[in-house]
């Protein structure tokens, strides 16, 4: 598609309305890219956006609705970008370890999983809060 | 939505029935799982047959009651992956700590 895609959205942040983001975004991939493709890259963007979006209302906003939750979705020359914004004090995404994969522990495998799918991940400091920012070439 | 309950063979078997098994439902999942295995049911199949998604939020609570059960003696088992939950299984390499069967039948008799 040769005219760029730009959709924002402004959700509480409110896990209930995870279906309805990562909805979206399916949509959008399934509007880019040839019926054959499409399945698999919807899968991986659900589940990147929904760790994303998770770790924004859980983590940053603790659960608190009152809180918007802004997420984009643009595409433009080939290229996929998701971004989440949150009003979180923010962390280094670069001292995540990788998960433990041979103890069973919980958490953890929220950014792996992003890391894993996309192709491109960075989490970075803006006014008034942070953006999580992933990539992928469809 | 939820899950249901049945028994086979002093074997809990636990069928998911959500589509998506995220953050808008792990927590309720985990406090009554946590709940089933501390009343003593600490064998635990999990038929996933119905379970279109998985994110990290629903392997938690995969991980929290594969060490609940071992804890009580007892062990989960996973049965019936689609697509979607596989690749996660495999990406996260949960598949090498607990046991996954691609049938409940197979699944159970695991336990013999």
């Amino acid at each position: 598609m040769a005219v760029p895609v730009r959709l924002e959205a402004s959700i509480p942040s409110d896990v209930k309305l995870l279906g309805y983001v990562c909805r979206l975004a399916q949509e959008t991939v399934r509007l880019l890219v040839e019926p054959g493709r499409a399945e698999p890259l919807c899968a991986q963007v659900d589940v990147c956006l929904t760790e994303a979006v998770t770790n924004a209302i859980q983590h940053a906003h603790r659960s608190d609705a009152s809180k918007p939750l802004n997420v984009s979705i643009h595409f433009e020359n080939g290229l996929l970008t998701l971004r989440v914004f949150d009003t979180g004090p923010g962390f280094d995404i670069g001292s995540v370890p990788e998960p433990a994969f041979d103890e069973l522990k919980e958490h953890g495998r929220g950014l792996f999983i992003i890391r894993s799918s996309m192709d491109s991940l960075t989490y970075l400091p803006i006014p008034g809060g942070n953006v999580l920012e992933m990539t992928k070439r469809l | 939505m939820g899950f249901s309950i049945s028994e086979q063979d002093g074997i809990t078997v636990v069928s998911v029935e959500d589509r998506r098994f995220d953050a808008m439902v792990s927590d309720q999942y985990k406090t009554d799982l946590a709940k089933l295995i501390e009343d003593g049911k600490s064998k635990l199949c999990l038929n996933l047959a119905q379970v279109q998604f998985i994110d990290s939020s629903g392997l938690n609570v995969l991980i929290f009651c594969a060490r609940s059960t071992r804890e009580k003696k007892g062990a989960l088992k996973l049965a019936c992956p689609q697509p979607q939950v596989r690749d996660m299984f495999e990406m996260t390499r949960i598949n090498r700590m607990i046991p996954v069967f691609p049938t409940q039948e197979e699944a159970l008799r695991s336990f013999a």
